[in-house]
């Protein structure tokens, strides 16, 4: 049953993988079955033809960007939140939480009009400071609910040392939320580095600004793609996500086990 | 201090990436000497590639001059476009086509009519009648300037036919018939394979619908519907579910699209394809070799009395957008140099295209692209486009209704009440 299951996940990968060495006609005419002439300059073409060089450079820095921001800004609401006692802090948690009910397409139009409204209308940084808006109430929640297992006297050992509330922050809450950090890091990440329609409508189509995402669909066409050379672009963009997600996955191990031992 | 020397970490390694960032935004967007063009042209594609070399020439002509590209999908470039206009940040120029939402783009103001243009650039005799006629509105706005187009004949592999004991290329329905029967008989999957799920499925299914339509008459059914209260094209889609249900399209053809309908061709295995221009360029030499051109077969009585075929020259055009008006004398240069005849000739000869000019035909690289040009009107009519019809917000509905044309059962009336629902949103 797992095996099937792995199979299940691993074909959709082998699929764009062989097709990004197959000319559209072999990848219609025999989708499953690996190339016998394998093309392999499509990749230096989809790098070439959509300036993919470009737009990973844009990505990463967009992304990077949003992902340092929303963590400035997730753990210490995160803190003060945790460390909250009155109904205050409760109102505010769940004022955090309303966040999930607003759909992505309808903050759109009001997205759009803001941008324009600051200037910043096709540029990277509108989308650098909205990324962690919209990350906000997962970053904030889940944070959150790892900061409270984190037991009240730690802090107050802490404080009879005559450590202030950064150094609390820093030196023990942070540290024990390494699991949560890890988690949230992954998440938005993907997020951020898979967003599309933002990045599409507010940064646009130049090609010394756009994403990634927003490359990839100009190697199709309505009525003759070369699909080869799109899936060797689509492939491209993945490589990022594969080498976060293991470098990620490592280091939420790590803080797993750590964190269980000071625990 | 080392409160300071984190915060001071901590807003260097987020704002320096910003502000780096900002450093190269926008390069040259309201510069009077660059002109910013958004198109369409698929990266890598034979088409980008004769017009990437046209405007190096160009830049070199216009020493200062720029001209800086922004390429978008089809949509993608329509709704980046319209955001852009409302933020008055759109490109100087755009080359889209003319269908759906960019129809409304004229009386919006999202674009600027080029009537004017057209006489004091010297352009208006460059374009076949025809191309001015569909760029034209109803209130006598020329939309953008007509750049290319297409034909939408039919493909017959005329080696694949004879394997299977057809002689020649089927003109009436009759002969469709027969010469599937013959394709069913001899193992084939069937006689024409067609994308049943996508574009090129509702085309066709709305070609053959035209059979008994007078052209006004399917005009005004393709922008208001009433395809259920219309006995001829009542009667026109009886004969196509007569033609599916004789096994004419390829089997599970509701759920193929022009990609596999393409590759069917290319590889050999479809005797016939309802092709449009871009899918004949890239035709096989060796099955480009067999294949005869020709329209789809009419029925006795219809009112059509040849094949017919599509054509149009709405592919692509060259849009004025408001902020170009700034930048008219730019766009001007621009404009008339994409235009010169030995530059239009090029997209012909270099990329297949169909050009809205005069004079452009000829393509010794892409033989079919210039027959299907050429094809005589003594052997073909030319069924009416919907395309220029059909309202924006129903074009994409329209073709997921027409998908159902292509289940095996469904019935005229059926197909018809799928189609009108999709004017109803």
């Amino acid at each position: 049953m797992v095996w099937l299951y792995a199979l299940v996940l691993v074909l959709p990968l082998y699929y764009l993988l062989i097709s990004s060495f197959k000319t559209t006609t072999s990848i219609f005419d025999s989708p499953l079955a690996p190339p016998a002439h394998p093309e392999w300059h499509y990749f230096g073409d989809a790098l070439r033809y959509a300036r993919l060089d470009l737009a990973l450079v844009n990505s990463v820095l967009v992304t990077v960007v949003a992902l340092v921001l929303t963590l400035l800004l997730a753990v210490p609401a995160s803190f003060a939140l945790a460390r909250g006692q009155g109904r205050a802090a409760r109102v505010l948690e769940r004022v955090f939480s309303l966040g999930f009910l607003v759909p992505t397409f309808a903050a759109l139009v009001p997205t759009f009009l803001m941008a324009a409204f600051t200037g910043l209308f096709h540029t990277r940084t509108f989308v650098m400071l909205l990324l962690p808006a919209g990350a906000m109430p997962l970053s904030v929640v889940v944070l959150t609910q790892f900061m409270r297992t984190i037991p009240a006297e730690l802090e107050e050992s802490a404080r009879v040392d005559g450590a202030g509330t950064l150094t609390v922050l820093r030196r023990i809450f942070i540290p024990l939320c390494m699991p949560g950090i890890a988690t949230i890091l992954l998440l938005n990440f993907l997020n951020f580095w898979n967003e599309y329609l933002y990045s599409l409508v507010i940064i646009g189509p130049d090609t010394s600004q756009r994403t990634i995402q927003v490359a990839l669909p100009t190697l199709q066409s309505n009525q003759a793609t070369e699909y080869g050379v799109l899936m060797a672009g689509t492939a491209l963009t993945l490589v990022p996500v594969y080498i976060v997600y293991v470098l990620l996955q490592r280091r939420m191990e790590e803080a797993l086990i750590s964190g269980a031992i000071k625990m | 201090m080392r409160r300071r020397t984190l915060l001071k970490g901590s807003l260097s390694a987020t704002v320096a990436p910003v502000l780096a960032g900002c450093g190269e935004l926008s390069p040259g967007d309201d510069n009077p000497r660059t002109l910013v063009v958004h198109n369409m042209l698929t990266a890598g594609s034979a088409n980008a590639e004769v017009y990437d070399h046209l405007q190096r020439a160009f830049e070199r002509n216009n020493p200062g001059v720029r001209i800086k590209n922004l390429v978008s999908g089809g949509t993608d470039l329509i709704n980046v476009y319209e955001t852009a206009r409302l933020a008055d940040k759109e490109a100087d120029v755009v080359m889209v086509n003319l269908a759906e939402k960019t129809l409304s783009w004229t009386g919006l103001g999202a674009t600027v009519p080029v009537n004017r243009y057209l006489d004091a650039w010297g352009l208006r005799d460059r374009f076949l009648p025809q191309a001015l006629k569909e760029w034209t509105d109803a209130r006598g706005r020329v939309a953008g300037f007509p750049w290319n187009g297409f034909t939408w004949p039919v493909a017959y592999n005329t080696e694949l036919l004879k394997r299977y004991g057809v002689s020649q290329v089927p003109t009436t329905t009759d002969e469709l018939t027969a010469a599937a029967r013959k394709v069913r008989a001899g193992g084939g999957k069937g006689l024409v394979s067609i994308g049943g799920n996508d574009w090129s499925g509702q085309k066709l299914l709305m070609q053959i619908m035209q059979a008994y339509l007078p052209p006004e008459r399917a005009a005004h059914l393709f922008a208001h519907a009433g395809y259920a209260a219309d006995p001829l094209a009542l009667r026109g889609l009886e004969l196509f579910t007569r033609l599916r249900d004789a096994g004419v399209f390829f089997q599970g053809a509701q759920g193929l699209n022009a990609d596999s309908m393409n590759t069917d061709y290319y590889t050999g295995r479809a005797p016939a394809i309802s092709a449009i221009s871009s899918t004949l360029i890239n035709v096989p030499e060796k099955i480009a070799a067999v294949t005869e051109l020709g329209g789809w077969p009419t029925p006795p009585g219809g009112v059509y009395d040849k094949p017919t075929a599509f054509r149009g020259y709405t592919a692509t055009g060259i849009w004025l957008s408001p902020r170009g008006l700034k930048k008219l004398d730019l766009v001007k240069r621009f404009v008339t140099f994409l235009y010169r005849p030995a530059n239009s000739r090029a997209f012909v000869r270099d990329a297949g295209q169909v050009m809205a000019v005069r004079g452009a035909t000829e393509s010794p690289r892409f033989p079919l692209v210039s027959e299907s040009v050429r094809l005589p009107e003594s052997r073909i009519a030319y069924a009416v486009m919907p395309d220029l019809y059909v309202p924006p917000a129903v074009s994409q509905l329209l073709i997921r209704a027409s998908s159902l044309a292509y289940v095996p059962g469904r019935g005229a009336h059926s197909i018809a009440t799928a189609l009108d629902a999709a004017y109803r949103g």
